[in-house]
């Protein structure tokens, strides 16, 4: 994994571990830590079973751009928090909350999305107690 | 328990014979199984939400399934076998599972069902007891006051009936393979397993289910299990699982996290 500047990388340590359940488990993610990437720019949505993924930008210092996806849970769990298919799409620009995977892959499990536009939230899971 | 891909056949034959679980009901027996007079039905409407991974009473988070604080009763046989699996819960929780219901979209099963955090509900008639599941779109159909058939095949959901006892449904099923698990951390069954499940509407909000897990092949006595489920106020989403889908996933999130740091 790449080394982000400060202003835009936030690794969050939390006490508890959150009550989040793959349908996979959570063995490959780093549960003990949430990474906060401030301006990532959404670039691709997949809505659908196992697991909604959500590609996105970011870039380093350097200027250059990196690829991330994480995954989400599936439709059944996400539109019961109001999340629709058409709540988050590409060209979105958020600060996204997750777990990223313990080898380093580009790879995580959300948390949640915060619009740079006007602040509002999405939540795929309950925030961590 | 007869169980079918034929889920809108399903839903409209529970719709033209679903009644007032208020009314009065009596129901005459099949063949050779003891009258049971009802003097009420249960009223066990509403989407009922589960909960992972287990329904293990001293192990509801899975973190014992194995270890020596595990108390489930199982033959030497049976540990092993849990212990081979790699499931995606659990004190061996791996992204490498060889979980069937992920790997191949196998059948989740009973009691496993109901340890997915998706909707289910009852719809009940004077003959039949039916559940529809949100998880893969599943029905079940379950017949009131009659007996199994002696020696049935061995199938993924086993062979159901139900009665009523006062407020609670009670279903009982045999006639299991062997190849679904109990719940997400792995625990095996054999297809001896006679599985009890035990409905009470505790509160308008909560609904309570007693397991009884007896199967002598695989356990050195009779277990207990319980799952307490919220009402929930939203609808059934569609959720199907698909090898494709798998496929997708895996290649996108699965596989990068398991290759090595580099």
């Amino acid at each position: 994994m790449k080394n982000y500047p400060i202003r835009t990388t936030v690794v969050v340590l939390l006490l508890f571990s959150v009550p989040v359940f793959a349908h996979h488990g959570n063995a490959g993610y780093d549960m003990a830590k949430m990474t906060v990437l401030q301006k990532a720019t959404i670039t691709q949505v997949e809505w659908g079973n196992p697991h909604c993924q959500i590609h996105f930008d970011v870039t380093d210092d350097k200027g250059t751009v990196e690829h991330w996806l994480v995954e989400a849970p599936p439709p059944s769990e996400l539109r019961p928090r109001s999340w629709t298919r058409k709540s988050l799409n590409a060209g979105d620009e958020v600060t996204i909350y997750f777990h990223a995977a313990k080898n380093g892959a580009p790879v995580g499990i959300i948390q949640k999305v915060i619009f740079t536009k006007d602040g509002s939230i999405l939540r795929a899971y309950p925030d961590p107690k | 328990m007869r169980h079918t891909a034929l889920f809108s056949a399903l839903l409209l034959s529970a719709a033209l014979f679903c009644i007032s679980p208020a009314h009065a009901q009596t129901k005459a027996s099949a063949a050779g199984a003891p009258a049971q007079k009802q003097t009420a039905v249960p009223d066990l409407s509403g989407n009922w939400l589960g909960s992972p991974p287990t329904f293990s009473i001293s192990d509801p988070s899975g973190k014992k399934a194995g270890t020596a604080e595990d108390d489930t009763p199982y033959r030497p046989e049976t540990l092993a076998k849990l212990k081979s699996e790699r499931p995606e819960a659990g004190p061996r929780g791996t992204f490498d599972t060889d979980d069937p219901r992920i790997v191949y979209c196998d059948p989740i099963g009973i009691p496993r069902i109901y340890v997915v955090p998706n909707l289910f509900k009852f719809v009940q008639t004077p003959d039949t007891v039916y559940q529809i599941f949100e998880y893969n779109t599943l029905g079940r159909q379950i017949p009131l006051n009659r007996q199994h058939p002696k020696d049935p095949d061995p199938t993924w959901w086993g062979d159901s009936v139900a009665h009523y006892e006062g407020d609670t449904l009670v279903i009982d099923t045999v006639g299991f393979n062997d190849k679904t698990w109990l719940d997400h951390v792995g625990r095996p069954h054999s297809d001896e397993l006679h599985l009890i499940e035990r409905f009470h509407r505790i509160d308008h909000d909560n609904l309570q289910l007693d397991l009884t897990i007896d199967d002598p092949k695989a356990y050195t006595k009779t277990w207990y299990g319980r799952k307490v489920f919220k009402l929930s106020q939203r609808d059934f989403v569609e959720h199907s699982c698909s090898m494709s889908e798998n496929e997708h996933f895996r290649q996108n999130i699965i596989d990068p996290t398991l290759t090595k740091a580099k």
